[in-house]
């Protein structure tokens, strides 16, 4: 049997553009390659993603296996998996990274039982012990805990890992690295993509704003312009919410805060109208500096934050709004 | 006429679990369990599909015994039959041998269309289960779907909907096939008394309990051997400390708030 030996990072590219949290993998895919002595691989599948198959290397890979063709055009996971256990069996990495989307949420676990191996979800840290194993870090108990967890026979080892946690390294175009084109023959999949419907959400992603809005079930809707005006006092800003507004249909997915939504370190985060449920806090509690205003005094919400204040926001968020124009 | 097994797991609240730093374990007693929330959004989904197509609703969980209690909650909400599997050989699974487990479970059951599981669980988190079982049956599955559109019951051919980061993507597949569904996707119904006290009284009836001689399991893909990964160790997450300066409000304090601001650099 020929041993399992590198780094592999999955490269998921939608419609040719890479996902960011791919590339913050790259970067930490590196650091293990470096501490393992061996190479950074990157696999990535689509359709007509010429222009982006060097990507990876700027990112720090030594490598990239790439699968180009119109039955790739889009995700489906059937394909995929098919795809890369055909490429893990025959690259045989002793470590597989996937970025922690919602694709690769599906992906990976079903390519890991493919395989018979172990996987860890959606991991904010790893490391390499002493006999070589990939030390998976992850927060279940809704973020309480961090538990360390090894594969320590299976290969690959495989692990999910949470987006916006580590930072994207630095793209040099000036490196160098091998590029390999491969081909996989594939059985027709019982599953079919019928229609994809791309959201129009033009608005800055929340993952990448300096300051956020978050709004929650406390406010009527009808105030919501309220949330917008106060977003628009800051630069680089942007409204989340939490997930009964999503639920409910009042806001997109894309902008729901916590455990089941998205994780975000603004340098400033306003709740507004929010009780802090611990699967909310799990979402935003790396922030760095957080202002609660809720009118109900006991609200869990003000032991996670900085700055409380206990009001109606229906008084207090034009006031804000006056404050921090003059002030600012 | 559609088979539906519903995956479901019986759950420490995780909103009451407290860590002991000391030992390095989690405190569980005196926490109350529950069914895992997005199940409750399983079972839900698996009634519907019944009442609109026809059809059986399976409920099954691996566990000890003490989850019971949670499958008597899926009878009183309407759910055909329960099993619980429950052997101290399936002690100690990972989501690999977890998934294995379950596969080899409802294949004994025979006939299935839909297997229905919660997204991820409030205690672990993974949401592995779904793919791993639709992968270890060798089916069709599709994670955080949001609604079926449509069964057609002669070409069993299932249509369905799902959302992802950037947008919404229908699928179309021959059944059987696993889905997974959120908190959210519909509102879970209650349990009825009646029924409840039917699950009571004649629980043989309703649930039955399996063990390892009733599947057809490999034993070294089971529990603890069977699981490919390790827990070698739980910390206390490394919380950041906050200032919790909390007011009553009042103009001044936003003049306040916007010093604080200041002296933190955030402005
Ligand atoms: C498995 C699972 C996963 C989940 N994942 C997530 C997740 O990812 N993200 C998430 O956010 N939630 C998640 N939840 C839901 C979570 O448990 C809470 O239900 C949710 O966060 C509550 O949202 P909220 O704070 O907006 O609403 P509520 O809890 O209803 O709080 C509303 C708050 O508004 C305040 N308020 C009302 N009126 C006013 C006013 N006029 N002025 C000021 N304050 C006012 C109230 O005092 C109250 O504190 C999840 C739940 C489960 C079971
Ligand atoms: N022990 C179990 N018994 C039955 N179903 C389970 C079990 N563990 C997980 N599941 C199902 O799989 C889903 C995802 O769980 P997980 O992959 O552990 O996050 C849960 O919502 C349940 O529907």
């Amino acid at each position: 049997m020929v041993e399992f030996s590198g780094v592999c990072v999955y490269i998921e590219q939608r419609r040719g553009i890479i996902q960011e949290a791919s590339l913050q993998l790259l970067g930490e895919g590196r650091r293990l390659a470096d501490k393992l002595n061996v190479n950074l691989m990157a696999f990535m599948i689509g359709y007509d993603i010429n222009s982006i198959i060097n990507e990876p290397i700027y990112y720090g890979a030594d490598r990239v296996v790439y699968i180009d063709d119109e039955i790739y055009r889009y995700y489906n996971v059937e394909v995929y998996t098919q795809v890369l256990v055909e490429l893990l069996l025959k690259y045989r990495p002793e470590i597989f990274l996937v970025a922690g989307t919602k694709y690769g949420r599906e992906l990976a676990p079903s390519i890991a039982a493919r395989l018979e191996t172990g996987i860890t979800a959606d991991c904010t840290g790893f490391d390499i012990d002493e006999s070589r194993n990939l030390v998976q870090i992850r927060p279940p108990f809704g973020g309480r805990v961090l538990a360390y967890i090894i594969t320590p026979i299976k290969r690959p080892q495989i692990a999910t890992a949470r987006p916006n946690v580590f930072p994207a390294p630095k793209r040099n175009i000036d490196r160098k690295g091998e590029v390999i084109c491969e081909n996989v023959s594939i059985k027709k999949p019982r599953l079919e993509l019928v229609e994809f419907k791309e959201s129009g959400d033009k608005e800055l992603p929340i993952e990448k704003a300096e300051v956020i809005i978050a709004i929650g079930r406390g406010l009527s809707k009808s105030d919501y312009h309220l949330a917008y005006e106060l977003c628009k006092v800051f630069s680089n800003s942007a409204v989340g919410c939490s997930r009964p507004l999503v639920d409910q249909g009042l806001m997109p997915r894309s902008k729901q805060v916590g455990q089941t939504g998205k994780t975000v370190r603004p340098k400033l985060y306003i709740a507004i109208g929010i009780s802090g449920a611990v699967q909310h806090i799990a979402g935003m509690k790396d922030s760095r500096y957080v202002i609660a205003i809720n009118k109900d005094p006991n609200a869990e919400i003000f032991k996670f934050c900085d700055f409380g204040i206990v009001g109606d926001y229906k008084e207090i968020i034009p006031e804000l709004i006056k404050v921090l124009r003059s002030k600012h | 006429m559609l088979n539906m097994v519903v995956g479901v797991k019986w759950v420490p609240d995780t909103a009451d679990v407290k860590f002991d730093p000391a030992k390095g374990t989690l405190i569980r007693e005196g926490v109350e369990s529950i069914i895992n929330p997005p199940d409750l959004n399983a079972i839900e989904l698996a009634l519907s599909i019944k009442e609109k197509y026809g059809g059986k609703v399976y409920v099954i969980s691996m566990s000890p015994p003490a989850a019971l209690k949670g499958l008597k909650i899926a009878i009183a909400m309407g759910a055909d039959k329960a099993i619980l599997l429950t052997d101290r050989r399936f002690a100690g699974a990972d989501t690999l041998a977890t998934s294995y487990t379950l596969a080899m479970a409802i294949r004994k059951i025979g006939s299935y269309d839909i297997i229905i599981f919660g997204e991820e669980t409030i205690d672990s988190a993974t949401g592995h289960v779904g793919p791993e079982v639709g992968e270890i049956l060798g089916i069709s599955h599709v994670s955080y779907i949001k609604r079926i559109l449509n069964i057609d019951l002669t070409s069993k051919i299932i249509e369905l909907e799902r959302e992802v980061e950037n947008g919404v993507e229908v699928y179309k597949s021959k059944l059987p096939i696993v889905v997974s569904v959120g908190v959210g996707v519909n509102n879970p119904r209650y349990p009825i008394p009646i029924r409840r006290l039917h699950a009571e009284i004649e629980t043989d009836k309703y649930i039955e309990i399996w063990g390892l001689s009733n599947i057809d399991a490999e034993l070294d893909r089971i529990g603890l051997q069977g699981s490919p990964t390790r827990v070698i160790k739980i910390i206390a997450a490394p919380t950041v400390q906050r200032r919790m300066e909390v007011f009553q409000y009042s103009k001044e304090v936003l003049n306040l708030m916007v010093k604080r601001l200041r002296e933190c650099e955030v402005l």
